[in-house]
């Protein structure tokens, strides 16, 4: 079966393949072309076959002691000559700090144009792939195009869902590995301690702004979020300014996703909303009347998050007792 | 004594962009630019390492305005010498372009230890530009660095990683992008601003780069650039007091189907 | 009248700068703790704006200067002046040390030059001026500290008092310019035989007294010194004997223009605080902002700024001529050169203007503010007590201001002292 002319997806992150696979589905069909993966590592076979259940029509397979970890260099290598040999109509690469590096070289290497951090992705009526992006810091979205051939995407975390399995199995083909040497070496590699689960796929997020007085105060976030079985984030100020946090939730930050968002004490500054834009519902709870988040918020609290909040939290036990 | 080129956006100020209310476009051409904030711990990082071993520091820019201010800016920080492409034939340029033409200028001026360029751009954010910028010139790229240590030719770099730290090595000649935790960049002194009036910016169109017009095709196409559309239910939940608004906050949850009963 | 109101690249390159080095280091906070807390000033911020350039800027550069012109400087003092409304800063290193620094310069030996000026530049030790005596202020002439010839020394002795800076300079080392009788008094011309000198604040004899608690711009002192037997080595004299009178007068010009300068900082501070309160706060279901009473007040303040801008830039243009003709290495225009009392004119203009419409500014953001204007979450009070300072008395009076400008209208004959 060939791939020629079709759907490429690439990353070095497994969710993000299969969310990518899911869009690279739908692309694919619309364009009556196939859909390919390839998946690279040091055995990773099993991985390999999990990943034919999810809709493409071949998985490659670059499995290699040599690429044991990610090392630019060698994976795009390899990437690079799958391409040029099936001449990709679209190339969908996640997101991730590494992804963009890779895609930004194979953009390179191929003299052909990139579109990053597409959260949509659609084919229009007369056949061409139309992306759409963020730009100017959270102010502005862009609708875009690629001109040339192939159309390197990169694609963020959670813009897609995750597929469901597919009924037909896609064929699996492994890869000779003749990798590039690496210019780099690596010298050491610090793992960052990680949550179980990160707070860009936290499904419940209560969040604080500067609203909130002390740091001491986020124990009543953390209940509440306790029982709404979710995470506790912050705002920018209080990590930048205040160093109570290392990290927080906004465009240059954490870009979050959840079902529920409830921002407590957050007045709502653009690069926040851009941030919690794709929550599928925000509560706001801030004294200020004319708070910007108010604008992006489905429920509006007016009040004082000192007195809400511990309703809030009496009101849901009040529940769970029923 | 390392000869490094930085590499600077004269990026739009993203926080002074206005929105055409009727039909949300964003109102870009009278909005004030400066150079991008990465690019500036760029700059910083290449005048220290200037402090350190001496060497020359070089600015590069791209741009169809008049970017002599943010130049001056640039050797008032500490480059000794700022080259400018200025070509109207830019308008509507994409990274692929910016690379493309970047790498012409870096080998017009033809020396160079180290090119130092800012993670991404604070206007677009794509990050393509350094790592493409390094493919073409066939040189070892290190991005996202946030400490950077040089000994003997040889570049120590330490990358922020989503889930690690990683430290690389790698001979020079090598590409980096830093991002902002690397360093903060200075104030420069008012005698550095009087000193910078007699450095050199040297100004090229694309025509002394030897780039016909034709081969100026952005490959991104843009549609349409507006303000992010809202649509919230923006519900008001009111109440005598704070158990009141409470409840009526758990049963908008259980409406939207986001409390499990 | 050929001329152009823009400015430079380099002077925006070196105003952007200035105000970067503030918003890092003048925040609201520390300008509030400063004023809060009182003398001395912080040796850290004075540091930093001796390796930022912004002290005595205009003093050349084979001085250790910048070599700027005064339109340059203004435009500097402008930012100090934003970046601290309480007008500590500006008083001590605009007011004192740029315009009074500069002009010890332009006649002290390089003995002095070495020791004290290129160390104030540096933000290391402080140059003041003392004028004000416990007989008055105004009345420079009248001032009765005395000053005689020993071999090649000079003995003071005197008393001066409401002096800036005092705490300061004993902390950090320096001293300051004081005028001395060295000849016979004569009535009708009691100006003449006077002689400026530079007194080291260690001297031997030199006794400093403690500060007085002022009302306002707390972070710079207050305070005074006496001299008794105060021997200053004839190297430590500025400029010729008998003269320093009218060096004095230069003096007061060169630090009036930076108060009107500063001035327009604090009052483009007030109104960038101010306005976006009136424009959100509502009362009866509309901004402030709406309200003509209160909207009428807010141009007449900005539109009064502008004139202020536009009279001390002139100001400064007419000083750095007149330096040009001096054979200063500033290159200002083809234009003659203005005589000293023309200059002085138009200075004491823009000092009039300056500090009394900062205090009408101050006041009337308080009031369009309401109580929280009252509160010390704003700067308003803490401007107003401050610029009060230079209505008052520093660097001249109100009403000495106007003197000057009623001299050049009318005549001497009709000076109220003749």
């Amino acid at each position: 079966m060939s791939t020629r002319d079709g759907v490429f997806v690439f990353s070095e992150n497994l969710n993000l393949t299969l969310e990518m696979l899911s869009k690279g589905r739908e692309l694919a069909d619309k364009l009556q072309k196939e859909l390919a993966a390839i998946i690279i590592g040091s055995g990773v076979q099993e991985q390999a076959a999990n990943l034919t259940k999810y809709g493409a029509d071949k998985i490659y397979v670059a499995d290699h002691p040599t690429l044991k970890n990610f090392q630019v260099d060698t994976y795009f290598s390899i990437l690079n000559s799958l391409v040029m040999e099936h001449n990709s109509e679209i190339i969908l690469i996640g997101s991730t700090k590494r992804g963009k590096e890779l895609a930004a070289r194979l953009a390179a290497r191929l003299k052909t144009g990139l579109i990053p951090d597409a959260f949509k992705l659609e084919i229009s009526s007369d056949g061409e792939l139309v992306a759409t992006r963020t730009v100017y810091g959270g102010n502005g979205i862009a609708v875009e195009k690629c001109r040339t051939k192939p159309k390197i995407i990169t694609v963020p975390p959670r813009a897609f869902e995750r597929p469901s399995p597919a009924e037909k199995k896609a064929e699996i083909a492994s890869v000779d590995v003749k990798p590039e040497a690496p210019k780099l070496e690596i010298v050491e590699i610090k793992p960052i301690e990680a949550a179980k689960v990160r707070i860009e796929e936290a499904t419940v997020i209560v969040s604080g702004g500067r609203g909130i007085e002390k740091k001491e105060d986020f124990k009543m976030l953390e209940e509440l979020a306790g029982l709404l079985g979710g995470f506790v984030g912050n705002t920018r100020p209080l990590a930048e300014d205040r160093k109570w946090f290392i990290e927080w939730v906004g465009l240059s930050g954490k870009k979050v996703k959840p079902n529920l968002y409830i921002a407590c004490g957050i007045s709502g500054m653009i690069q926040h909303i851009a941030g919690i834009r794709d929550s599928k519902v925000i509560v706001a709870i801030n004294k200020d009347p004319e708070a910007p988040i108010f604008e992006a918020a489905d429920y509006i609290v007016v009040g004082d998050l000192y007195q809400i909040v511990p309703a809030l939290i009496e009101a849901l036990k009040n529940i769970s007792k029923r | 004594m390392p000869t490094i080129i930085v590499c600077l956006k004269y990026a739009v100020d993203v926080t002074q962009i206005k929105v055409e209310l009727a039909t949300r476009k964003l109102i870009i051409t009278s909005v004030p630019r400066k150079i991008s904030d990465f690019d500036k711990n760029a700059l910083e990082e290449a005048v220290k390492i200037k402090e350190k071993f001496g060497g020359e520091v070089i600015a590069l820019t791209l741009t169809t305005e008049d970017a002599s201010s943010a130049l001056r800016e640039a050797l008032a920080i500490g480059a000794d010498k700022a080259f400018l492409i200025k070509d109207p034939l830019l308008k509507d340029g994409d990274a692929f372009i910016t690379a493309s033409i970047l790498a012409k200028a870096i080998k017009k001026i033809n020396k160079f230890d180290l090119i130092i360029c800012g993670e991404a751009s604070i206007d677009s954010y794509s990050a393509q530009v350094g790592p493409r910028l390094g493919e073409i010139l066939g040189l070892p790229v290190i991005s996202y660095v946030r400490k950077l240590s040089l000994e003997n030719n040889v570049v120590v770099a330490e990358r922020g990683l989503e889930d690690c730290s990683e430290t690389v090595r790698a001979q020079l000649p090598v590409l980096i992008t830093v991002t902002k935790e690397i360093n903060v960049p200075r104030v420069p002194t008012l005698m550095d601003v009087i000193k910078a009036s007699k450095k050199q910016i040297v100004t090229w169109s694309l025509s002394d780069l030897g780039v016909p017009a034709e081969e100026v095709r952005a490959a991104i196409e843009v549609l349409d650039v507006s303000a992010p559309r809202v649509e919230r239910k923006k519900v008001k939940l009111e109440g005598e007091n704070a158990k009141e608004v409470a409840e009526k906050v758990v049963k908008a949850l259980i409406q939207e189907g986001l409390l499990k009963l | 009248m050929g001329f152009d109101f823009s400015e430079t690249e380099e002077q925006k390159l070196l105003v952007k700068n200035v105000k970067e080095w503030c918003q890092r280091n003048l925040t609201a906070e520390r300008v509030r703790e400063m004023d809060d807390k009182g003398h001395p000033y912080p040796k850290d911020i004075v540091e930093g704006l001796g390796r930022l350039g912004a002290i005595m800027g205009t003093v050349p550069q084979e001085h250790g200067g910048l070599g700027l012109d005064w339109k340059t400087q203004c435009l500097i003092a402008e930012v100090i002046g934003y970046y601290d409304p309480t007008i500590a800063t500006a008083a001590g290193f605009m007011a004192v040390e740029t315009g009074w620094g500069f002009t010890i310069n332009r006649y002290c030996s390089e003995t002095v030059r070495e020791k004290y000026i290129k160390p104030a530049i540096r933000g290391e030790k402080f140059v003041g001026i003392a004028t004000t005596e416990p007989v008055g202020g105004s009345d420079v002439a009248g001032h009765k500290t005395t000053a005689k010839k020993e071999g090649d020394e000079w003995v003071l002795n005197g008393e001066k008092t409401f002096i800036s800076g005092t705490e300061e300079c004993k902390l950090w080392g320096g001293g300051y310019w004081v005028n001395a009788r060295t000849g016979p008094l004569i009535p009708e011309a009691p100006h003449r035989n006077m002689t400026a000198f530079f007194v080291p604040i260690d001297a031997d004899g030199v006794e400093v007294v403690e500060p007085y608690r002022d009302a306002g711009r707390m972070a710079i002192s207050t305070g005074g010194f006496v001299l008794k037997n105060v021997r200053i080595p004839d190297e430590y004299r500025l400029g010729e004997v008998g003269k320093g009178f009218y060096y004095t007068m230069e003096g007061f010009d060169n630090a009036r223009i930076m108060i009107a300068a500063s001035c327009v900082g604090v009052i483009k501070r007030i109104l960038d605080e101010a306005i976006p309160y009136i424009k959100e706060r509502k009362v009866f279901g509309w901004p402030l902002a709406k309200y003509e009473a209160i909207q009428f007040e807010v141009a007449e303040i900005y539109m009064e700024m502008e004139a202020l801008r536009l009279m001390t830039l002139k100001a400064a243009w007419m000083q750095d001529i007149r330096y040009q003709e001096e054979g200063m290495p500033v290159k200002v225009s083809e234009a003659k050169t203005f005589k000293p009392t023309e200059i002085a004119k138009w200075i004491s203009m823009a000092k009039w203007k300056g500090p009394s419409l900062a205090l009408q500014a101050a006041e009337k953001a308080m009031i369009w503010l309401g109580a929280a204007g009252y509160t010390k979450e704003y700067l308003f009070e803490a401007a107003w007590r401050g610029v009060m300072s230079y209505v008052v008395g520093a660097e001249g009076g109100l009403n000495i201001q106007k003197i000057v400008v009623v001299r050049e209208l009318l005549g001497r004959e009709f000076m109220p002292y003749k």
